[in-house]
């Protein structure tokens, strides 16, 4: 397992929002969760990636008390999730990747449903309804069923009905699957606005961009196992084929590819060579754009001339693909 | 407590915004209460049941002449009927015997003939008719005294005449006709024997008593013309006498005999169908043995209840319809169970505060509630039907219909949750449900009657949770018995043991299918 240990924690407790330890699931042969450890800081956005069937879902469900562990524990915001249901509710809000509510309830009886479930008062319930509404775009449909509501109004509406008690620790659950470009940006702006709130955001997603712009920290789960966590930055730099570098040399050609020769012999160089037909010269290397300056350097040490250099940066996918052998929708 | 509440009523209020559900639980129980109940409360299976057994009290003193008339006598007729499929007779010395034998279930019903009853059959095994000769003509070859006198001897063992001397006595009669036991009058018109003697059409008169048949009157008239006609041929005349039309009518003012009565009592609990069916068969079979010529002897039966009043198809099929409609909960009760579970509800609401019992429990209050509010409506859609409900006390009942029909919806909610995780999702949970609805509306008296079923399937329905509340509701609604009638307490009984034990199953099933 490659773990970033620039953000492992110790200590302070009260600085953690959810430790998972040891934790294990099993339905009867499938081991969905298995023996799998982190945490999560505070106001942290907690990108939780996984082909299907990795055990996400699964461990959400026991973060939220609706499934209990085998084995291991969990603690959010300090409460066991199998001793203290109550108190670690009152801290968790999940927004499920299904929209889950009363279709025959309008938007505001939703919230005020919901709201009513975790005993807030009246008056600060109705204010922080109107106040969710707004900030998502649904005033003009407060009044109208949740059956009436497009695609998009209802992702909207599963998402505030989630913050209606104002939790801490938030468990996003693909959040935008299937939505327009606008109103995904409108829910990543939302996620934004948590996130500078201190809101301790537990975020599963297929979308790598969205991963990767929202998520302080991600951890990569397959076959119920961590097999990577870290920040996007880190793990993009430290797994996958890394940065490609696309380099046009003009100089002799036994010199150009002597002076590959010689940069394979470095450490952060995963692969270089000539393609002949396109006549560029094609390097592969983790933190390649870091390492662009110390690449170059070794062609026009050796008497050639680099005219031309494009960048392909190494993406959450590819570290995805290079962890788990496939892609994150397969 | 408040959480519990908002629960109910956010289940309410799910229910009214929607109309499937408000069509599925109103409109198809009204639809099944006018069309379904009405149609299997009157199917008559009897072909296929064993035998009724009936009580037989004969409280006539007088004897008709066996000799005579044997189809008069009452044992005569015990005999018949007994021979009949269907009809088991049991003779009982007193009401009282057969009182108490139908309510220990010996027999369903019984019949009670009056004192006379033999004794006015063969008063009124002659058709009586006056004659009166209405003819001032005189003739030299044809005498009125002789022709009434071969009347007389050839009709005697079906017309009784009786000669009226003169036009007073005549007017009399016809006057207060009612006064007399004449079934009619026969008139010899003015010119009788002048047409005779001149080889003329003549004719006669028939004035009848109102109401009596047209079969009656044509046979009468046909046997009087036909002999009168045959007489005076052979004495050589010519004429054809006839009886038109504007001479052949009703008295004015008269009125049909009162008929001797018998009365044929029934337990409320016999439904309507079979009552029909036994009624049918003594009324039947006592007409074809009394009348078995055409004299026609009135008698009348009038139709008791052994205990309370008669009741109506409606009234006695009422607490079974009333059961029908709250058995649709089950069905809505498992769609909403199994949907909720397919939609994600139950996991959103337990990352709440929520607490499992008050997502059971408002869902078991809230849908008693729809019950309640759906028996609402049935009864008042039966009302106007004409349901009367037996009571003795209206508290009494009111508080027995509410405890029978609670007890009866918690039964079907334990039902809904036990068989939740069996059907899995609504789709399935909503034609499937119909597997347990129909078995157990058809086999515990809900729409056809217990009394039509053969002796296995009724030793089947005696273990039904729904049999307890149909015999709990007909006591109350039915027998006007209080809540605290044994039978109504000991099914009420069953039914909450019922209840329990499949709702301590069905909670413990539907707790794990909730995961």
């Amino acid at each position: 397992m490659l773990i970033d240990k620039n953000l492992m924690m110790t200590g302070d407790r009260n600085n953690i929002a959810i430790e998972v330890i040891k934790l294990k699931k099993y339905f009867e042969e499938v081991k969905a969760v298995d023996d799998i450890s982190f945490k999560i800081r505070r106001g942290e956005c907690f990108g939780f990636l996984g082909p299907n069937g990795a055990g996400k879902t699964t461990t959400i469900n026991i973060l939220s008390c609706y499934l209990k562990p085998d084995d291991g524990t969990a603690y959010i915001a300090g409460f066991d999730v199998v001793k203290e249901h109550k108190e670690v509710k009152k801290n968790i809000g999940i927004v499920p990747q299904e929209n889950i509510f009363y279709n025959e309830l309008t938007v505001y009886e939703n919230l005020k449903f919901f709201g009513k479930m975790y005993t807030i008062d009246s008056e600060l319930l109705k204010r922080r309804s109107n106040n969710l509404i707004a900030k998502v775009g649904l005033e003009e449909k407060k009044k109208v069923k949740a059956e009436k509501l497009s695609g998009g109004m209802k992702r909207r509406l599963n998402l505030i009905i989630g913050l209606v008690h104002d939790p801490d620790i938030l468990f996003l659950d693909e959040p935008t699957a299937g939505l327009d470009p606008q109103t995904r940006r409108l829910i990543w702006d939302y996620i934004f606005e948590l996130k500078s709130r201190n809101k301790t955001i537990f975020l599963t997603t297929h979308y790598m961009d969205e991963a990767d712009v929202l998520s302080d920290r991600l951890a990569i789960i397959d076959h119920g196992k961590i097999i990577a966590e870290g920040s996007p930055e880190y793990l993009k730099e430290t797994i996958g084929r890394g940065d490609l570098l696309n380099l046009k040399i003009e100089g002799a050609k036994s010199t150009l590819l002597q002076s590959i020769e010689e940069l394979k012999a470095y450490e952060y160089v995963l692969d270089a060579f000539y393609l002949k037909e396109e006549m560029i010269t094609r390097v592969s290397a983790m933190d390649g754009i870091g390492k662009i300056g110390k690449i170059l350097k070794i062609f026009t040490q050796n008497g050639l001339q680099v005219v031309d250099v494009e960048v392909q940066r190494n993406s959450l996918e590819n570290v995805f693909l290079a962890l788990t052998g496939r892609s994150l929708r397969e | 407590m408040k959480r519990f509440l908002i629960l109910v009523k956010k289940n309410l209020l799910r229910f009214i915004r929607n109309p499937k559900t408000i069509g599925f639980l109103i409109l198809i129980p009204i639809i099944y209460y006018l069309l379904l109940g009405f149609i299997f409360g009157g199917i008559d299976f009897s072909d296929n049941t064993s035998s009724y057994e009936i009580g037989w009290i004969d409280n006539d003193t007088t004897r008709a002449n066996y000799v005579m008339h044997p189809n008069y006598n009452l044992d005569y007729i015990y005999n018949i009927t007994n021979e009949i499929d269907g009809i088991n007779l049991i003779n009982y010395s007193s009401i009282g015997n057969a009182k108490d034998a139908s309510l220990d279930g010996t027999i369903i019903s019984y019949v009670v003939f009056p004192d006379g009853f033999e004794s006015y059959l063969e008063n009124r095994s002659l058709v009586n008719i006056a004659f009166w000769n209405n003819d001032t003509s005189s003739s030299t070859n044809y005498s009125v005294i002789d022709f009434y006198i071969s009347l007389v001897s050839t009709t005697a063992n079906i017309f009784k005449f009786t000669y009226i001397p003169d036009s007073g006595t005549a007017n009399t009669i016809i006057m207060n006709f009612d006064e007399y036991e004449y079934d009619g009058m026969l008139i010899l018109n003015q010119d009788f024997l002048y047409g005779l003697d001149n080889d003329l059409n003549i004719n006669m008169s028939y004035l009848f008593r109102n109401g009596t048949s047209i079969s009656k009157n044509y046979y009468i008239t046909g046997m009087v013309l036909s002999l009168t006609n045959n007489y005076f041929h052979i004495l050589g005349a010519n004429s054809n006498i006839t009886i038109p039309e504007q001479y052949n009518y009703d008295i004015l003012g008269s009125t049909q005999f009162t008929p001797i009565s018998y009365d044929l009592y029934f337990l409320q609990t016999v439904s309507p169908a079979i009552q029909a069916t036994i009624e049918n068969i003594i009324v039947q079979v006592l007409s074809a043995v009394i009348n078995n010529n055409p004299t026609e002897i009135e008698i009348d039966h009038e139709k008791k209840s052994i205990v309370g009043i008669v009741v109506n198809n409606i009234t006695f099929s009422a607490p079974g319809y009333l059961l029908y409609g709250p058995m649709t909960i089950l069905s809505f009760a498992l769609v909403i169970l199994t949907g909720e579970k397919k939609e994600g509800i139950y996991k959103r609401l337990s990352s709440t505060e929520v607490k499992n019992w008050e997502m059971i429990l408002s869902s078991i209050v809230s849908n008693i509630m729809l019950v309640f509010m759906q028996f609402g409506i049935g009864a008042l859609i039966l009302s106007l039907f004409g349901w009367n409900p037996v009571v003795n006390s209206v508290f009494d009942a009111l508080f027995g219909v509410i405890l029978t029909i609670f007890l009866f919806s918690f039964l079907l909610l334990a039902l809904a949750f036990a068989f939740a995780p069996v059907f899995k999702d609504p789709d399935s949970a909503g034609g499937g449900v119909w597997i347990i609805i129909i078995p157990l509306a058809m086999v515990s008296g809900i729409f056809v009657p217990l009394e039509l079923f053969g002796e296995f399937m009724k030793n089947i329905a005696a273990w039904l949770p729904t049999r307890f509340a149909v015999v709990a509701l007909q006591n109350i609604l039915l027998n006007g018995q209080s809540l605290f009638y044994p039978e109504t307490l000991i099914n009420l009984g069953l039914l909450t043991l019922y209840s329990t034990i499949i709702f301590i199953i069905g909670i413990r099933a539907f707790n794990k299918f909730k995961k």
